[in-house]
């Protein structure tokens, strides 16, 4: 009678979580539908201006075009320009609005790693965690530092990855600064060539061999949220064999 | 004495000066190899190579304190093949290196073999021969590390052997001190760097522009974005708006943040001027040009260039600037060599540049090239919601640079939102600072703004009638409790378009019991 209870109860237990996750999933599926659908949408927009631009040279080059219809083509231009403008923007999904709250650097960086520990292990790389022993905590946002971590070590181990170095190697250092905490996240994979130092932080920016699925959004999305904790982030211009990236993060206002 | 013992002593005589002989010329190339560079690790391999191929001294073996974990690391290490060696520590005490630390004696082992306190943990040294170990020494102190090495075998000079030894282990504590002092220099100055980085980065970021306005809003937002690439900016408006404030917030937020800011006024100087200070100059290319001399744009390599004012500029100097837009590429004045540099240019100007494009002052091309990404600065006097905070704010600013404590009353909030601000945030600044200098008791009230000097008459706001009128000035709550007597009848006062008898309407008063008031309190009555 009791067993009979126990997994009456355990199977709507997973019914539950089975249900939970099917949600999240359709959810996500959604999601990314719609953003498929909104940059294909967003090409279809420009193409218009592009296209009534491209007859206006056209013509011009052929000495057909006198400047008042030009003038009326360019009124079209950003006419249309301007339309595109607008719906994109509205298509614009809010941003996710998060309050700060105590943030332990150390034991974000932990968690990332846990998650990612399976694909650290299929790639052989040996992490050497060097946390600080005393970390101050600060005012932050977690998911996004929680995100921001995931994104850099992402990309630590595709970098390990493309390049199979013979013996991969992810070193996480995390430091106390007057104000605030700085961590390092160095690989010793193909690194980033100083010519690219800063380009690699623009968004749409694509580094890798196989670009396909990439949206190159990884590290501008880093910047953004390094701004939002009053630090700031870089690629270590004098690390060779490898790639170090150091950021700061400072103390925010809780009610950023 | 038999001559076969004779013999014995030449022979003897003839290997000790064969010996110091070439000691001394491995002693000659050890100093040269110290003096060569600062590179410690590297100084030490080749140190210990020169014994080895020199001084007949092999395995040579250079271990320093590590001062933090207090135990005894080897930096250095000559061996055959010259693969990097495992991490080996020692104790203080513990073998007979930590032994030779503990002790700061020379240590000569005869025979290896027979010291059961030799550890040999690096699996290297010939038990059948000597050893030698000296303490290295800086100065009187305690010894900061052990330099060892194994003699040729048979050797009768061991003693001579351990001299030269610590020759050379003297000389090596000179660089060493000398490569530990410039590395903790350097560390210093590092972090300094990275501190006073952090708070200029803190006092120009946005938390320090003021705007709630939808207008200031759509630049923060533009800021964000631009901040991201790499594209010139133009930043446009009138001059007070904070224009260099945008520089800085973009600078500060972008990928460059902890490259160089690098500002030049282009107003500032004649053209001339300008060319060399922008793009530097070789030594002799004019008269007074004493020494070559980078310019702001090899200064800002990496960084960001903000240029203010750039609408002065002649014609002929908007052709080279926009070279270096285009190119990035420049020569220096006097000079035949091209640099190229990495710089982000973001220039601001108040004037009118269609109109200047169109009278031919300023070339078509540097115009479109420049307005890829305009951001326009709104006008003081279009976001008049934004003024409370930002007296506000510069009050605080001054309370803070004053060391004392400063207020703003709301009835002061409320002249300053009637006044159309010609100069923008500038005027208001300095008209906050007046203000700051002329109350006495750390309270700015409206009596305190109109001292100042504001021109209220000249605004174009003051001649609508009452004063909540201007965007976004509410009207006043006349019976919140935290409202003072003074702020309350002067709020009144305000509404009531400084009608005394409409006012004590507004106050449930008589109209002799707000003119008492008006003179108690001594509240100065606004003249029409």
């Amino acid at each position: 009678m009791l067993l009979a209870n126990d997994i009456t109860g355990r199977r709507r237990e997973i019914e539950r979580a089975h249900l939970e996750h099917l949600r999240a999933r359709l959810a996500e599926q959604q999601m990314m539908h719609g953003m498929r659908e909104a940059l294909a949408a967003a090409i279809y927009q420009i193409q218009v201006p592009l296209n009534v631009i491209n007859a206006a040279s056209g013509m011009l080059r052929s000495g057909a075009g006198n400047v008042d219809t030009l003038i009326g083509m360019l009124d079209q231009i950003s006419d249309s320009g301007a339309k595109a403008l607008a719906t994109l923007n509205a298509a614009l999904p809010e941003g996710p609005r998060e309050s700060g709250v105590r943030v332990n650097v150390n034991a974000l960086l932990r968690q990332v790693l846990e998650l990612e520990t399976a694909r650290l292990l299929a790639t052989g790389i040996v992490v050497d965690w060097r946390p600080a022993t005393v970390l101050p905590e600060l005012n932050g946002h977690k998911n996004q530092l929680r995100s921001m971590f995931k994104h850099l070590i992402d990309n630590a181990i595709l970098a390990l990855r493309e390049c199979k170095t013979p013996q991969p190697e992810l070193r996480i250092t995390t430091r106390s600064l007057d104000k605030g905490v700085e961590v390092e996240i160095q690989d010793n994979g193909s690194g980033i060539a100083p010519e690219d130092r800063y380009r690699v932080f623009e968004p749409f920016y694509i580094g890798w061999r196989n670009r396909q699925g990439r949206a190159g959004m990884g590290l501008a999305l880093s910047q953004e949220i390094v701004n939002a904790h009053g630090g700031s982030i870089e690629i270590d211009p004098d690390c060779s064999g490898g790639c170090l990236i150091r950021l700061s993060l400072n103390a925010v206002l809780p009610d950023d | 004495m038999s001559p076969h013992s004779s013999d014995v002593a030449t022979a003897e005589e003839a290997s000790r000066l064969a010996l110091l002989e070439s000691q001394l010329a491995a002693l000659f190339e050890v100093s040269s190899v110290l003096s060569r560079s600062l590179n410690l690790r590297q100084t030490l391999r080749e140190v210990l190579s020169v014994l080895s191929e020199r001084g007949r001294m092999h395995h040579g073996l250079v271990c320093l304190l590590d001062e933090d974990r207090g135990e005894l690391m080897i930096s250095a290490l000559h061996d055959k093949d010259a693969e990097p060696f495992e991490k080996v520590t020692y104790q203080p005490g513990e073998g007979v290196i930590g032994h030779i630390l503990s002790s700061n004696e020379p240590w000569i082992l005869p025979r290896i073999g027979d010291e059961p306190r030799f550890l040999d943990r690096l699996n290297l040294y010939n038990s059948e021969l000597p050893f030698i170990g000296v303490p290295i020494r800086v100065g009187e102190e305690h010894p900061i590390g052990v330099l060892a090495a194994q003699p040729p075998p048979g050797d009768a000079l061991l003693g001579h052997q351990a001299r030269f030894l610590e020759m050379v282990a003297n000389l090596t504590g000179q660089a060493v001190r000398l490569a530990r002092t410039v590395e903790a220099e350097q560390q210093a100055l590092r972090e300094e760097r990275d501190k006073l980085r952090r708070e200029v980065k803190g006092t120009h970021g946005f938390d320090s522009i003021i705007g709630r306005a939808s207008s200031m809003r759509l630049v923060f937002e533009q800021v964000r974005q631009v901040a991201k690439w790499n594209t010139t900016v133009l930043i446009r408006g009138e001059s007070g708006t904070g224009k260099e404030l945008i520089a800085n917030a973009i600078h500060y937020n972008s990928p460059r943040a902890r490259a160089p800011f690098v500002k030049l006024n282009c107003a500032a100087l004649p053209d001339n001027l300008l060319e060399s200070e922008l793009f530097g100059h070789e030594k002799g290319a004019f008269t007074g040009a004493i020494s070559q001399r980078k310019g702001r744009f090899e200064q800002a390599d990496g960084g960001t260039l903000f240029l203010d004012e750039i609408g002065e500029i002649t014609p002929a100097f908007q052709a080279k600037l926009l070279r270096v837009l285009q190119e990035g590429e420049f020569e220096r004045v006097g000079g035949g060599r091209t640099h190229k540099v990495d710089v982000r240019v973001i220039a601001a100007t108040n004037r009118d540049l269609e109109a200047e494009v169109q009278s031919g002052e300023f070339r078509e091309d540097l115009y479109y090239r420049l307005n890829v990404m305009p951001i326009r600065m709104p006008a003081l006097r279009e976001r008049m919601e934004d003024i409370p905070d930002l007296a506000r704010f510069l009050v605080n600013k001054l309370s803070r640079t004053q060391g004392r404590d400063l207020q703003i009353t709301d009835s002061a909030l409320r002249v300053l939102m009637r006044y159309d601000w010609p100069g923008n945030v500038r005027e208001l600044e300095n008209c906050m600072e007046r203000a700051a200098v002329m109350c006495e008791n750390g309270l700015i009230d409206r009596d305190v703004i109109n001292l100042t000097g504001l021109d209220l008459s000249a605004s174009s706001t003051d001649l609508s009638p009452p004063a909540t009128g201007g965007n976004g000035a509410q009207p006043v709550d006349l019976n919140d409790p935290n409202l003072d007597e003074r702020e309350r009848v002067i709020a009144a006062l305000e509404e009531a378009g400084w009608v005394q008898a409409k006012a004590a309407r507004l106050l449930n008063m008589t109209p002799r019991q707000i003119a008492y008031r008006i003179q108690t309190l001594n509240i100065k009555m606004r003249q029409f």
